[in-house]
């Protein structure tokens, strides 16, 4: 018999709910109907979802005593056909639900997503081996072999890019350099030929490398002779001694591992960059971190300096890799604050399913009367009420999940812009966990958001009660003030939007007249000191040369970011502080060739143009941007003063940098201009890795492509050429962000306009249904049609403006939050008034159109007769 | 004269005829479900058969170690006024029907 068993959630849920006193053998029955299933080949999902239907239907029937199965048939029928008369109100309440539930399961799909289980045998022993506040080399790698003990198997690995040439091809792969034990350690071997041999890692070897299943397939057409063949990979001739499995791409998306061949450094400072990782059963991991923080102590002693604030850490290895916290992403503060951020959104989901809950059941209290009169009970009534909205929450959070599972990958796609490349067995997944998570979170909030106002609205007698008190006043009135609000925010957004994509903040720069891209040396970046020691330096001057004698070439700068890029951010100290200096000042680094602001033509304001004796100078001379000079020295004259970036205390400074002169901004913060303070530090392109090169053109930079190809093939196989483009396309992930959330607000307004405007339509219909007489009798002594429109809509006015009153100065505030243009506040609160009117008049306009006309239109003489 | 038996009533009495030692939920689940075509849950058919406990026409044994994963069953037989009552059925409803198989046929022709 299969002792299989459902995942553990799913019987705490079966448990919940099953009562009775055969609750102990139903669920018994339960358990063995789910293990037959899986023992009949069936899947866990299918049997989880199964498994979960059969224990909903038995508490039903427990608690009803229904007869034929399946025993709600009766409920759920007229549920589906309450739906179906009122298909507004539901379509409006099955999308603010589908919105809000995978919105609020969004944090759990991301955990469950990046904490995926690495495929190699025996996952939970894979381990990183992290420094944290450092970095681990060879030279960590060669101690803990030294030491013995469990982490002496220890692997080893660094990402490569190389140029991979055949005969026919050349192109650029992603690679990793294994050390000696990583292939061992991950216990994979290739598909086809010979994996890494000892011998292969010894320093000055032969070379050779193991292919990637895809790049075997279309660069080599699948041809098991590729094994023995001559390429070249990173300008070296290399023998492919193998094929790996189909899918392993590690620790990403690499195709290429060649052999880490580097000798013992005698010192930390001699040591390569490298990610470590071992195979460790899992109950000797904490002995493992024992082992491991006993090696950083015994070289903290000998090395203070370097290993005095570092602290070791064994982890699981996606976690290593991801650079997330020990004890896993849960436990991080971003990601609470996302969680209680995503739980807002559904907890706004579920106000509105019970505010439609309300304004349907009072549509309903004519049949729920006949029904108490027929001696129906009050559990009964509501029974069917909570059916309604059972139906609506089962819906919702299947087309949720659906939705989650179409947009997976693009949100984890999304998400490497922050996080970084993610490890290649990392891919959106709909676990049981997150599908009963989303069905307790669905059903459980949309049920006990309705259960207040379907109480309410079924109470005896409700007749006489008022249709439309606090509860449903309070629901309108926040409503409408979150669309203001929220309407604010997006309409702001979307300015800036607009604003940034139409104007082009790069100065003098014509960036549709430059082309960028990126140059990556397969050679690694040392510490060489000397330049002349640096094999790149003449490869890569000899590239630059052969760009710049190209014909219609105007300019080729080059430096660690191009205008339009996103830059790295540093703090800056100012030496001789004057009075009205501000505080803490976080500003833009670029460090660039000396000619690379006059190849671009930008022309220098004040003071000289750097030079290339600069990047040796003593005095070390930058340039700075005028924001620079305004945000950092009040606008006050920058020339000869010095800068230096920040370090923590108890670390050695920098030296100063003193500044020489003033630029124009160009480019490089364009989401936020007014904050583009900038210096620029000469130095030699060798010593930017990875090196972003424009080329500034006369006429259509794209049809330099090819010559620019040519010439990093001329100049060695070593130079990598990534993410070529014009520049005037090059757009900061914030941009992308910014867009993606002025459209995802627009919706939210959008969303939250329907709800209102259904709620409204719901309840003003019921107004007018009950006031029939009334109205007809008005219409027959002469009442005027403003006079007969006040009073419908009487009891919903408060709210509205209310809602209105509440919003438009959240409205106003996200508006010039979003802006920032101080200088505006007067356009600033037109705008929120303006969108709050908007938002009232939408409001209004379709939820009271159809009631009110439907008032105006009562026969006097036939309500009379009634 | 016995209070008559409702139909799922009767469904679940003859399972647990047919069953004989082996009438525990699932298993009157199953068995339904093969015969009748219609899906059941357990949850129904323990109540049913509570009913029909408490009008003694069937009595139940809680058997904590008979199955092979240590789950804990509930078997239950049928009594001889369970008996009675299923036999009675019958009768009357073969005695109603008697000789009327083949219009019922003819008057299903008909309509399809």
């Amino acid at each position: 018999m299969n002792n299989c068993r459902p995942a553990r959630v799913l019987r705490q849920f079966a448990a919940t709910f099953v009562s009775g006193p055969d609750s102990r053998f139903i669920l018994a029955d339960l358990e063995e109907s789910y293990a037959r299933l899986r023992g009949r080949g069936v899947g866990r999902l299918m049997a989880g979802l199964l498994f979960l239907a059969a224990a909903v239907q038995s508490a039903w029937a427990t608690r009803h005593h229904t007869n034929w199965g399946p025993v709600s048939s009766l409920d759920l029928r007229l549920a589906l056909r309450g739906l179906v008369r009122q298909p507004v109100l539901s379509i409006v309440a099955v999308v603010s639900l589908m919105i809000g539930v995978p919105v609020g399961m969004l944090p759990t799909f991301i955990a469950d997503s990046v904490d995926a289980v690495p495929p190699f045998d025996q996952p939970d022993e894979v381990v990183g081996i992290r420094l944290l506040r450092g970095e681990t080399t060879t030279f960590e790698l060669e101690a803990l072999r030294n030491f013995g003990g469990s982490l002496a198997s220890v692997g080893g690995f660094r990402r490569v890019l190389v140029n991979l040439q055949t005969d026919d091809v050349r192109s650029g792969l992603r690679g990793t350099e294994l050390s000696n034990e990583a292939l061992t350690v991950l216990r994979v071997t290739p598909a086809v030929g010979r994996t890494l041999q000892p011998e292969d890692f010894v320093p000055g070897a032969s070379r050779v490398a193991l292919l990637g299943h895809s790049t075997w397939r279309s660069e080599f057409g699948s041809d098991e002779g590729v094994v023995g063949r001559l390429v070249t990979i990173g300008g070296h001739r290399t023998e492919i001694v193998g094929v790996m499995p189909v899918g392993f791409s590690f620790p990403e998306d690499q195709q290429l591992w060649l052999p880490l061949q580097a000798r013992a450094p005698p010192s930390p400072d001699g040591g390569l960059p490298i990610d470590l990782f071992a195979r460790i059963p899992t109950e000797l991991q904490p002995s493992a971190q024992a082992e491991f923080e006993a090696v950083i102590a015994g070289l903290r002693a000998r090395y203070p300096d370097r290993y005095e604030r570092t602290s070791p850490e064994v982890v699981p290895l996606t976690r290593a890799l991801l650079h997330l916290p020990a004890d896993g992403l849960t436990t991080s503060l971003i990601w609470r604050l996302m969680r209680l951020l995503a739980l807002a959104a559904l907890a706004i989901a579920c106000l509105n399913v019970a505010l439609l809950t309300y304004a349907r059941a009072i549509a309903r209290r004519a049949q729920t009367a006949v029904r108490y009169a027929l001696g129906a009970s009050r559990g009964r009534i509501l029974g069917q009420t909570l059916a309604e909205v059972l139906v609506i929450a089962l819906l919702s959070v299947g087309a949720g999940l659906a939705l989650l599972t179409l947009l997976g990958d693009q949100i984890l796609l999304r998400s490497q812009g922050l996080v970084g490349t993610l490890p290649y067995w990392i891919r959106p997944e709909i676990s049981i966990r997150l599908i009963g998570g989303a069905l307790v979170l669905g059903l459980g909030s949309a049920g006990l958001a309705a259960l207040i106002p379907a109480w309410r609205a079924t109470a005896v007698g409700g007749l006489r009660q008022r249709p439309f008190g606090g509860i449903t006043a309070f629901m309108i009135a926040a409503d409408v003030a979150m669309a203001t609000a929220i309407a604010g925010l997006a309409f702001g957004t979307l300015d800036r939007a607009v604003e940034v994509r139409g104007v082009l903040d790069t100065g003098p720069l014509e960036t549709e007249n430059i082309l960028g891209f990126q140059l990556v040396s397969s050679t690694p970046l040392g510490r060489e000191a000397n330049l002349e020691d640096r094999p790149d330096a003449a490869r890569i001057d000899d590239f630059l040369d052969r760009l710049r004698s190209e014909p219609g070439v105007l300019g080729v700068a080059a430096g660690s970011h191009l205008p339009r890029m996103r830059h790295s951010s540093i703090r800056l100290d100012r030496a001789e502080r004057r009075p009205g200096d501000p505080e803490g000042i976080s500003v833009y680094r670029v460090r660039v060739s000396p000619d690379f602001l006059s190849e671009l033509g930008v022309p220098v304001l004040q003071g000289r143009e750097l030079e290339w004796a600069d990047t040796a100078a003593a005095e070390r001379p930058v340039l700075v941007n005028q924001t620079f000079v305004d945000l950092v020295f009040a606008g006050r004259a920058p020339l000869g003063r010095r800068i230096r970036p920040s370090t923590p205390a108890g670390e050695e400074p920098p030296d100063w940098r003193t500044v020489v002169g003033v630029v124009p901004a160009a480019g490089v913060d364009i989401i936020e201009p007014r904050d583009d303070a900038a210096f620029y530090e000469p130095t030699h392109p060798s010593l930017v890795m990875p090196l972003r090169v424009g080329l500034r053109v006369s006429g259509d930079p794209a049809g330099y492509l090819p010559v620019v190809r040519e010439a990093a093939g001329l100049a060695g196989a070593e130079l990598v050429l990534r993410t070529m483009g014009p520049l005037d396309t090059v757009t900061p992930d914030d941009w992308i962000l910014i867009v993606g959330l002025a459209v995802g607000l627009s919706v939210a307004v959008g969303v939250l306009t329907a709800l209102v405007v259904s709620g409204l339509y719901a309840i003003l219909t019921f107004v007018v249904a009950r006031r029939r007489r009334e109205l007809g009798i008005r219409l027959a002594l002469g009442a005027g049609r403003g006079d007969v429109i006040s009073s419908v809509t009487r009891p919903v006015r408060n709210s509205l403006l209310i809602g209105c009153a509440l919003g438009t100065p959240v409205a106003v505030y996200l508006y010039r939050m979003i802006l920032e243009d101080p200088t505006a506040e007067l356009w600033n609160a037109m705008v929120g008034v303006a969108l709050s009117g908007l938002v009232l008049a939408v409001v209004s306009g379709l939820g009271a159109a159809g009631p009110v006309r439907a008032a105006l239109r009562v026969a006097p003489s036939e309500s009379m007769r009634q | 004269m016995t209070r008559s038996l409702g139909e799922f009533e009767q469904v679940i009495l003859f399972s647990v005829l047919r069953l004989g030692e082996e009438a525990y939920g699932l298993a009157i689940a199953e068995e339904i479900e093969a015969r009748t075509g219609r899906r059941v849950s357990p949850g129904a058919i323990y109540t049913t058969l509570r009913r029909l406990v408490d009008r003694g026409l069937v009595t139940a044994e809680v058997e904590e170690d008979r199955s092979e994963s240590g789950r804990p069953r509930k078997f239950h037989y049928l009594t001889p006024a369970g008996a009675r009552a299923l036999r009675e059925t019958v009768e009357t409803l073969q005695a109603v029907s008697e000789g009327l198989m083949g219009r019922l046929t003819e008057l299903v022709g008909e309509g399809s």
